[in-house]
């Protein structure tokens, strides 16, 4: 954080979030939801993927 | 928008509550008015997906906001006031900090002089995720419960992407700047029964060329 935020909310009172709630908070984070995030954006990429090298197949209209 | 519908889902994301969208047709030009009833043709639940582009140095994607929002709301149960998960409205959108200082001062009154203060101090990239927590009550009323600020060019391995997250009484600062995990916890001293209000635009509307 820099030194004008941190002085300017040490200036009205701030306190350190409690460690082991910020803790808790990386770790399920970190077990969960990254994980999750990472998985899909890779599952995107395979599709991206696979459609970039598939064959173009434009739709006819029948009259 | 509508009304807040009762019929919500648990953690609802605000597309739930939408009454129409105007979209471009190429079979209905030049604008069609998609609705829930299926005037045009179709309607809003046949659409699965929709690209948006987003600018080049946004990395952190919004089905990230949207899982990690998740989590936020569930782990800051205990630290802030915010709706229960089954009346819950989540908004999330793209800002830039320019908009968000803008929209800072000229809400100065309402969000009080510590907010506006630390947002005008806070050095962020270009562009921001918000996140706004909302109950049924506040949605319909134009009002917040809570917003956490994300940094849109975060790498999606972040486990905690956020820059700020308060709700009408505290505010919680994450250093970011900082090898080790740090934040700091800051009463908001607002005016007294005063909600916080929605961010309606989050982005300069698009003059049109004359």
């Amino acid at each position: 954080m820099d030194d004008e935020l941190t002085t300017f909310l040490a200036s009205h009172g701030a306190v350190a979030v409690d460690p082991a709630w910020l803790q808790g908070l990386v770790e399920d984070m970190s077990s969960t939801v990254v994980p999750a995030i990472v998985a899909e954006i890779q599952e995107r990429e395979n599709l991206a993927a696979e459609l970039r090298y598939a064959p173009v197949r434009r739709a006819i209209q029948a009259d | 928008m509508d009304r807040c519908r009762r019929s919500a889902p648990a953690r609802a994301l605000t597309q739930s509550q939408l009454g129409s969208l105007v979209a471009v047709d190429d079979n209905h030009l030049p604008y069609i008015c998609i609705d829930a009833a299926g005037t045009a043709g179709y309607q809003l639940d046949d659409i699965d997906a929709f690209i948006v582009p987003l600018p080049d140095k946004i990395y952190y994607p919004a089905s990230a906001v949207d899982r990690q929002s998740t989590l936020l709301h569930q782990k800051l149960g205990t630290m802030m006031n915010l709706p229960a998960s089954g009346d819950l409205i989540r908004r999330f959108y793209v800002t830039t900090l320019s908009a968000l200082r803008r929209f800072a001062r000229e809400r100065a009154s309402q969000l009080g002089d510590v907010l506006v203060g630390a947002i005008m101090r806070l050095r962020t990239s270009q562009f921001i995720w918000v996140v706004e927590y909302s109950s049924c009550e506040q949605w319909n009323k134009g009002q917040v419960a809570a917003r956490a600020f994300l940094d849109a060019t975060a790498s999606p391995y972040d486990p905690t992407p956020m820059w700020l997250v308060h709700d009408e009484n505290t505010a919680i600062f994450f250093d970011r700047g900082s090898s080790v995990n740090a934040a700091n916890l800051v009463d908001l001293k607002r005016p007294s029964g005063t909600p916080l209000g929605r961010m309606e635009q989050n982005l300069r509307p698009i003059v049109p060329l004359v």
